[in-house]
């Protein structure tokens, strides 16, 4: 099987290149994207190099893109959002399969405290039928988060016959040594994005609803040794797929993020000033988007020197409250990664690699026939326990917890 | 008299406005490297006989040379960072000078704990011989702060036989009417540089020294309607004059009123580098994050906006000094509301204050009653006739002195 992953250089990318070049599933991974230098960084960081094979493809060039896609079996998306219709549009010119581990959050914004008809993922999911007519699947939102919660989210909700509400809690707890400034441990501009500049989407009340940035805060206890820490709600997939995938009269739903408090600042600052928009503007005769201009000024996610001296664990799950019976649960499924761990294996922290690896695994699956399902659809929607025994086999861990609720 | 006002901002607009209507002044000229920045200066002002507008690279010496043929007195009402230029055009086209600051930036390599041997404003005092030599002036740091408080200053040293202390503050209440942003009253660009990229100069046992950006902070009492608020030590010109200029004096410092949350955010951009002046590479082009910043806030001159401001704007010093065995704390300040200076003038207060004292002094020139030559800060003036000018020209001062401990 031929795989070509978009967007390679980066920090999921190229974790995936190598988790990749470790299966005998694949017989050619194409490492695409824009920058040779880290293409070629990726490249040899793969275990099994050999099969690995760099491309120069522009993600926002359709016709470019189909002829690099030509002959791939799938084409795994690790570019940013803004790209992912026009590497869906390639993939199913190409007809190649499709894998992302995410949506382009920013198409829609709606005004917050209204009922929300339509979400970023129709975009995407309205095209069911076209891919069904080809043969083809796009499996969109792999990753961990969305991704491994989704099909956690599923699992648990097989097991009960109503649910009432759906929390996808994601919490970093970890410090870099001798480091005091500021560094985001994936795209800035996806943080910066789901964090500051958007509404963030709320399902309740068995509907969508959005909420100001930074509005909204609870405290999770989140499994040892992460522990308990603040969690804010922002924008993310899970909130425009599982309620709706789930169903079972599923009526509260939020994805909630650890961010420091340091960062919440910085954030509101930046907001504030205006950095954080999109829209050119002119500096002094200069054309450019503010929020370039952000990344710019920080650390890239790769950066060795600051991923190799990041300590400390991530904990990504779900809980679903729902009733089996007449007995109210609430069960919890979880993965943990420590970024020293991560480091030692595969040259990243635990923050590409808790996204990479259920994406990998998902296209081994495929790749072994696994995954039969065609058409456009979320994690979710498949059934989730070969899935979940796979993550176990090929070492994604997963821990549960399930306890009675009066 | 003729004047030529480089830089048509809130501030230099206001000077224009204010001298256009005095008997002494014959021409103003507003210039600005947007033409149509200088036009609109003119436009503002009801009608503006004397007044004529023309582009100018500030950056250009030639360019400004060509322009100050015939004029007498040119204003310096742009950024700092063109000082030099404009200085050397005025000195090699014969032309008077006068400014409202000086480039602070270019000790951005002087931090705090080293020790300090010059100033930025050194680089101007030191041409002094060949401005005498020219017969000409160049009256530096003439608005309100660094300006008018330097003049206060003196006024309060002159009566003492000793001064230990100069405590210049700058207070505002004010807030903008369904407004939330980032703000700044002057020079967005200039706030920054002062208030966030410099570690601020101050005069301290007689010697100069900096101390971390935004890390030091007292409240203090201003008289009604401000009242008692925070001010963070800044960089500011008067540190780099007042304390060795004035008698025996020990401590010099500057201190600037600003939210918790504006010093926090100023902060974090810092940390974050948004307050550089140096380029960065932002996808394969150049760009100056502070430019990014500034160009994001609003202008000080947009009326939206300053049309809302409520609250009011002092301008003060406090010199603790002895006058034989008695020890004294002498206060002098002025005050004004941005609402009565938006009725009046359509601008902001810290505009106004900034423009009027410049103005004054511009009328004294041409009138002879400042006449010295060279390059110097307003301290070096006798202060008696430049009060009594500030009293009846529009720049209202009050005092209070007494007797402490």
């Amino acid at each position: 099987m031929k795989i070509v992953i978009v967007g390679a250089g980066g920090g999921v990318g190229s974790v995936m290149a190598d988790w990749l070049s470790r299966q005998k599933d694949f017989d050619q991974i194409v490492l695409a994207g824009r920058k040779k230098d880290t293409l070629k960084k990726a490249l040899d960081n793969m275990k099994g190099k050999e099969r690995g094979k760099i491309a120069i493809v522009d993600a926002n060039n359709i016709a470019d893109m189909k002829k690099c896609f030509k002959g791939a079996d799938m084409v795994v998306n690790s570019t940013l959002p803004r790209y992912f219709l026009k590497i869906m549009k390639a993939s199913l010119g190409a007809g190649a399969n499709y894998i992302d581990m995410a949506t382009d959050l920013a198409v829609i914004n709606d005004t917050p405290f209204q009922k929300v008809k339509r979400v970023p993922l129709d975009l995407q999911l309205d095209q069911d039928k076209q891919w069904k007519k080809e043969d083809l699947a796009a499996m969109l939102c792999w990753g961990v988060d969305p991704g491994a919660v989704n099909v956690f989210t599923r699992y648990i909700a097989d097991g009960m016959n109503k649910v009432d509400e759906i929390k996808i809690r994601d919490g970093d707890k970890s410090i870099i040594e001798g480091f005091d400034g500021f560094y985001s441990p994936w795209s800035p501009d996806t943080l910066i994005e789901e964090v500051a500049y958007m509404n963030s989407l709320i399902w309740t009340d068995g509907h969508w609803e959005r909420r100001p940035p930074l509005t909204v805060s609870e405290e999770w206890e989140f499994p040892k040794p992460v522990g308990k820490m603040k969690v804010w709600l922002v924008d993310h997939e899970e909130t425009q797929s599982l309620p709706r995938f789930i169903g079972k009269g599923c009526k509260e739903m939020s994805f909630m993020i650890h961010l420091d408090d340091e960062w919440i600042e910085v954030t509101r600052a930046l907001k504030k000033v205006g950095l954080v928009d999109c829209k050119p503007v002119n500096a002094r005769g200069v054309k450019v988007v503010p929020r370039d201009v952000i990344t710019a000024c920080m650390l890239s996610p790769v950066d060795p020197k600051m991923q190799s001296k990041t300590k400390g664990n991530i904990s990504v799950g779900a809980a679903v409250i729902g009733y089996k019976g007449d007995k109210k649960y609430m069960h919890y499924i979880w993965n943990t990664m420590s970024h020293q761990q991560c480091w030692r294996s595969y040259k990243a922290t635990a923050t590409p690699t808790q996204v990479a690896i259920p994406t990998a695994i998902a296209v081994t699956l495929y790749a072994q026939g696994k995954i039969k399902e065609r058409g456009v659809f979320p994690p979710e929607a498949l059934d989730p326990k070969p899935i979940m025994r796979a993550f176990t086999k090929y070492g994604f861990k997963w821990e549960q917890m399930k306890k009675r609720i009066e | 008299m003729k004047v030529l006002i480089l830089g048509s901002g809130a501030v230099g607009t206001e000077i224009g406005d204010i001298l256009r209507k005095q008997k002494e002044i014959d021409e103003v000229v507003m210039a600005d490297l947007h033409i149509e920045i200088a036009n609109k200066a003119v436009k503002k002002m009801e009608s503006p006989k004397k007044v004529t507008s023309t582009a100018m690279n500030a950056n250009n010496v030639e360019d400004m040379k060509k322009g100050m043929k015939g004029v007498d007195f040119a204003i310096n009402a742009t950024l700092p960072r063109f000082f030099l230029k404009i200085m050397k055009a005025c000195l090699e086209s014969g032309t008077n000078y006068m400014d409202m600051a000086t480039d602070l930036g270019v000790a951005r390599e002087q931090k705090a704990g080293q020790k300090i041997d010059t100033v930025p404003i050194d680089m101007q005092l030191e041409q002094d011989q060949k401005w005498k030599d020219a017969g000409l002036s160049a009256l530096l740091c003439w608005g309100a702060e660094p300006g008018a408080v330097n003049v206060f200053t003196r006024y309060a040293a002159d009566q003492m036989d000793s001064v230990e202390k100069i405590l210049v503050r700058d207070g505002d209440d004010s807030y903008i009417e369904g407004y939330d942003g980032f703000v700044s009253y002057w020079s967005p660009d200039t706030l920054i540089e002062e208030c966030a990229d410099m570690d601020a100069l101050i005069w301290t046992a007689g010697h100069f020294e900096r101390v971390p950006s935004l890390s030091k902070s007292e409240m203090w009492e201003f008289p009604d309607p401000v009242g008692r608020i925070k001010v963070w030590m800044v960089d500011h010109e008067e540190s780099s004059t007042l304390g060795r200029f004035i008698k025996g004096c020990k401590e010099c410092n500057f201190g600037l009123a600003l939210s918790d949350e504006v010093a926090d955010m100023m902060r974090m951009m810092k940390k974050m580098g948004f307050v550089s002046p140096i380029p960065i590479n932002v996808k394969g082009v150049k760009v100056v994050p502070r430019d990014v910043v500034t160009a994001l806030m609003p202008s000080p001159t947009d009326p939206h906006l300053m049309s809302k401001i409520r609250g009011s704007g002092c301008a003060s010093v406090t010199v603790i000094g002895k006058k034989g065995e008695k020890r004294y704390s002498h206060f002098i300040y002025n005050i004004m509301s941005h609402e009565e200076c938006w009725e009046k003038y359509k601008t902001n207060a810290t505009a106004v204050q900034t423009a009027t004292p410049p103005a004054i002094a511009t009328v004294l020139f041409a009138r002879g009653a400042i006449s010295r030559k060279g390059v110097y800060p307003p301290e070096m003036l006798e202060p008696e006739p430049i009060m009594k000018a500030f009293s009846e020209m529009g720049f209202p001062w009050h005092e209070v002195k007494k007797e402490i401990k």
